[in-house]
């Protein structure tokens, strides 16, 4: 019986000590986790939008509100400001379109003070190698370099941009998910700047 | 035993991987380059130095029935903390070696010291001998990293020092090359061994 108690009480104080130095080094290293997973899974797409800036965009992130949903609740948006001489000169941020061939597409958009893009880069997308794929290179995202948000539809719907051939479907969602992020820059502009 | 001997049989007489042929797993899967082995062999050697020292601290309070469970959980916790510290300062050498390094739990070496070594000793020789073994370990591990990445990718720790026409033998970063390599470094220890025999 003693025997028994005693292991109990062993084990019990052992892992005791072990979670309490486990949580206290989770503490410890969460905002540098954080910023490490942003810098190397978010971060390059973020800087490939954003240009001529001399802040570091992912340690000045902020979230921000950007209206309601239809339940009440609030929606939030993490925001990736560049700055440079401490004015705003641009945001980077995600947005993203579920339609797409092969289901949900992420994109980086890069939009400047004036409301026009910087860039965008496709950041996960499940779309099939080949056509899909097209869509994540800069012969099709360079085209939004610059543009007017006015501008932002396929050629065929009187924009301005070509899509990829063969993958109509995956153009269309990322022109979806623009004019998704296009529509909340007003609300975020105000909030950041 | 002196304190110098604890050390120094982790690295020839006992040498882990090449001489006890224990924590294979790790040795065969990350050592596609030099960095990679070095990575992998440190994040060892922290976690064999620390659980040595603390079993070594608590084998007469542990009682003998439960001892495996406890070494568990402590040596669980201290790759816990390599991976978290990983996580936030080395990022990339995180993800190559993904998920070799909550498996560091399972590395026989590890408790295997913690059973053999730190169980029946105290602190200071239990320290020499995780720190040896560790070494031993990260060494050798270095060592096949470096040679395959050599023969692999013609560089080493990254750089290029193969002459320009020189052709990467891509098996050699592929599985086959690990077991190739392992098995002829696994041979030629076995021939000096062998050797230093006969001159005794």
């Amino acid at each position: 019986m003693r025997d028994l108690i005693k292991m109990v009480v062993v084990l019990t104080v052992i892992c005791a000590g072990s979670a309490l130095i486990l949580s206290y080094t989770n503490q410890a290293t969460k905002v540098q986790r954080e910023y490490q997973l942003l810098k190397y899974v978010k971060g390059p797409s973020i800087l490939a939008v954003l240009s001529d800036y001399d802040n570091d965009p992912l340690k000045d992130s902020i979230v921000v509100d950007i209206g309601k949903d239809s339940e009440g609740n609030p929606v939030q948006k993490t925001v990736f400001p560049a700055r440079k001489d401490g004015k705003l000169i641009a945001v980077a941020y995600d947005t993203s379109d579920d339609k797409g061939y092969g289901g949900v597409i992420d994109i980086m958009v890069g939009l400047d003070s004036a409301g026009e893009l910087t860039g965008i880069a496709i950041m996960t997308s499940s779309e099939s190698p080949g056509y899909g794929a097209e869509a994540s290179k800069p012969a099709f995202t360079d085209q939004f370099r610059g543009m007017h948000p006015n501008d932002i539809n396929l050629a065929a719907d009187g924009g301005k941009i070509d899509a990829v051939s063969g993958a109509t479907l995956t153009s269309k969602a990322v022109v979806r998910a623009l004019k998704r992020a296009v529509k909340i820059f007003p609300a975020i502009k105000k909030e950041v700047s | 035993m002196s304190i110098t001997k604890e050390f120094t049989k982790g690295l020839w007489n006992e040498l882990p991987p090449f001489r006890l042929v224990l924590g294979l797993c790790p040795v065969l899967a990350v050592t596609t380059a030099a960095k990679n082995g070095l990575g992998m062999g440190l994040a060892t050697t922290f976690v064999l130095l620390c659980s040595n020292i603390l079993v070594s601290l608590l084998r007469n309070v542990i009682p003998k029935k439960v001892r495996i469970a406890a070494y568990i959980v402590v040596i669980a916790s201290f790759v816990v903390i390599v991976e978290l510290t990983m996580q936030a300062y080395f990022y990339p050498l995180y993800k190559v070696l993904g998920i070799f390094i909550p498996l560091i739990v399972v590395n026989c070496i590890i408790l295997g010291r913690a059973e053999a070594f730190a169980s029946k000793n105290s602190v200071i020789p239990s320290m020499a001998d995780g720190l040896g073994m560790g070494i031993g370990f990260t060494l050798s591990l270095t060592f096949l990293g470096a040679i395959r990445e050599i023969t692999g990718y013609g560089t080493f720790f990254g750089m290029p020092i193969m002459w320009d026409s020189f052709q990467p033998f891509t098996i050699m970063v592929k599985p086959p090359g690990a077991f190739l390599c392992l098995g002829l470094i696994l041979g030629l220890m076995n021939w000096i061994s062998a050797r230093q025999k006969m001159h005794q």
